[in-house]
């Protein structure tokens, strides 16, 4: 039985973007702006899927390629961007190509909900949630949770950088 | 020489001496006979015979001794005018008698002598002149070299002022001068009529093939690059720099393609963030900011596709003109390649150096045609001047205008010769030559037997004339022009 979009999808509309040939997707409740690529400050002894760190509202915010992070290829002609996800004070960015695009709730359908699975922690990010896109399946993942498996909040803290 | 002679016969009768010769020896001989033979008479009638025989032989004696000393003591008078009957005799001697030897009439006779050399001289002179004139009349072409040389009368006046008193001779002969010169500009009007017409002829022939093989464009292009195979280079790199200018401008448009996209990116994201903090806030003025955003966005992002789609289509077409302009230049050295071996239709065309000779070539025969009446008309308006001076007039006119048509021609006929044979002996002879020169008969195909002054309307003389350099006769050599004031 489908059930409505609105009281199904617990958000306003999704940010949806692009790593290798798979469409993810954030709630825009935790997208608190998006920024150009070149605007990324790299670190030394960068290593890893970190980029770097870059300037936002008046704080430093860490830089993740999401694309090192799920260990995906991407080619390097499309401009990239940078999504800064924001909960509470706590915040970092994720580094995507192509323009993240704006998908309003009633154009998006919640097809499945997915409860973490406590079991297949480290295998992978965790896919909390599946949603359909004019026909597409866009999926929701646990950003907070990847970020905190690659950059534990302990060395943000030793480093200053961020609210994390 | 007669009118020295009859000079000195004049001033003989001014001073009252006889016309015929006086014999003063035989007068005087005659008187001291006389005497003798009276002394003697008056010895005989004293009846000395001895007496009579010495008087008669002193008085004979006396009387050749007399008319010995008569005869040397002559007044000079006579003695001239015994000279003067020796000079005007036909046969007269080159040196005084030998009885005027030592006299000072002796040098007279010389100068008379010489004289008259002089003057067989001049009227050999005036019969060589006189026959070289004849012989250029009768030939018509060479009328205006012939109207350059001084008439018979012209020549006579000049002898009247070659003897001793050229100055007052040629005061009296000036009038006829004048009338002499006037017939010799007539007559070179009249030569030069032929010569005027030919030219303008020459020159309405030479102006469409000049024009004609402009217009092909063989011309029209730039002297200091005269090869062909050169010409094809510059025009390759004419058209390179053209395109690489263009290129260089397509470049910069690219860059100002990628600036523009930068900012429709940069509308984009702002827009992006307006529509999710709108989202985020369901506030109704961030929606409409995100909204007009937006919009500014997509007029940005069409611009931005545009530029950038007519920029590819250029590059593109800039691609394509300069494979093009390879494939015609390849084509155009091959096809200069064969004009150069003679196998190719385009050999039959005319060089540049062949227009470029054409035409200055019709520059020079303007040029001499307006030389020709510019002197004309200084002719008939300036005064006549007298004998020396347009003497010295003369010369000029001799060297420089008839050498001048007559180098004129002979270059002619020589470059049409020539551009004749290049233009026939590569190509194939069942085609004839290029349609755009189609001169008249007697320049497109001149040879050396062809008659370079021939034409319809002047009268063709039957064999080729040469040029030939007026014969100066020596005796002009030394006399210089009279300076008037």
């Amino acid at each position: 039985m489908e059930q409505p979009l609105r009281s199904v999808l617990a958000t306003r509309g999704l940010i949806t973007f692009n790593v290798g040939d798979a469409r993810y997707a954030a709630p825009v409740e935790e997208v608190a702006g998006l920024l150009d690529a070149d605007r990324i400050s790299p670190l030394p002894g960068r290593n890893g899927p970190m980029a770097g760190v870059v300037a936002f509202r008046g704080g430093v915010v860490p830089v993740l390629d999401l694309a090192a992070a799920l260990d995906v290829q991407e080619s390097n002609g499309a401009a990239a961007y940078v999504i800064v996800l924001e909960r509470g004070t706590d915040r970092f960015s994720l580094l995507v190509r192509g323009m993240p695009r704006l998908v309003l709730s009633r154009d998006a359908q919640h097809r499945d909900q997915v409860a973490p699975d406590p079991d297949s922690e480290g295998d992978g990010p965790a896919v909390i949630a599946v949603y359909e896109i004019a026909g597409r399946e866009v999926l929701g993942l646990d950003y907070w949770s990847l970020m905190d498996s690659i950059a534990p909040p302990a060395a943000f803290r030793l480093s200053g950088i961020g609210g994390r | 020489m007669t009118d020295v002679g009859r000079d000195h016969h004049n001033s003989s009768n001014v001073h009252g001496a006889p016309s015929s010769p006086p014999s003063p020896t035989v007068a005087v001989f005659a008187v001291v006979l006389l005497a003798g033979l009276g002394a003697a008479g008056a010895a005989y009638g004293l009846g000395d015979l001895l007496g009579l025989g010495v008087g008669a032989g002193i008085a004979l004696a006396g009387a050749v001794v007399a008319a010995v000393a008569a005869g040397k003591s002559a007044p000079p008078d006579v003695k001239a005018i015994a000279l003067l009957d020796v000079l005007t005799a036909e046969d007269a001697p080159s040196t005084p008698p030998s009885r005027f030897r030592g006299e000072p009439w002796a040098s007279l006779y010389l100068m008379a002598i010489g004289d008259a050399e002089a003057q067989r001289t001049a009227t050999l002179a005036i019969q060589e002149v006189e026959r070289l004139r004849r012989e250029l009349e009768q030939k018509p072409v060479s009328a205006a070299a012939a109207a350059f040389e001084p008439g018979p009368s012209y020549a006579n006046d000049e002898l009247v002022g070659a003897g001793h008193d050229s100055e007052l001779s040629t005061a009296v002969a000036e009038p006829a001068v004048t009338n002499d010169r006037a017939a010799a500009l007539q007559a070179l009007a009249e030569a030069l009529d032929p010569i005027r017409e030919e030219l303008s002829t020459i020159e309405r022939e030479l102006e469409p093939v000049v024009a004609s093989l402009c217009v092909d464009g063989s011309a029209a292009l730039p002297v200091r690059d005269s090869t062909p195979a050169k010409m094809v280079d510059a025009l390759v790199q004419t058209a390179a720099d053209g395109i690489e200018d263009m290129a260089a401008g397509l470049m910069r448009a690219n860059e100002l393609a990628g600036v523009a996209e930068r900012v429709t990116n940069r509308a984009t994201l702002l827009a992006l963030n307006a529509a999710l903090e709108a989202t985020r806030s369901g506030s109704e003025a961030f929606a409409s900011i995100a909204e007009e955003t937006r919009r500014l966005a997509e007029y940005a992002r069409e611009a931005t596709d545009t530029i950038s789609r007519l920029s590819s289509e250029i590059e593109i077409k800039v691609g394509e003109t300069i494979s093009s302009i390879q494939t015609s230049s390849e084509d155009a050295k091959a096809a200069v390649a064969s004009i150069g071996s003679g196998t190719g239709s385009a050999s039959r065309g005319v060089a540049p150096e062949t227009v470029t000779a054409l035409q200055a070539l019709l520059l020079r025969v303007r040029t001499l045609r307006e030389r020709i009446a510019v002197r004309e008309e200084a002719s008939v308006v300036a005064p006549a001047p007298t004998a020396p001076e347009s003497r010295a007039d003369t010369p000029e006119i001799q060297e420089e205008e008839p050498a001048m048509i007559h180098a004129t021609f002979v270059e002619a006929e020589e470059r049409v010769a020539a551009a004749d044979t290049a233009v026939q002996a590569p190509a194939e002879p069942a085609e004839g030559p290029p349609q755009p020169v189609e001169g008249p008969p007697q320049l497109v195909e001149a040879d050396a037997s062809a008659e370079p002054l021939a034409s319809a309307e002047s009268p063709a003389p039957a064999e080729p004339v040469a040029y030939v350099e007026p014969k100066i006769p020596d005796w002009l050599e030394g006399i210089e022009p009279r300076q008037h004031g």
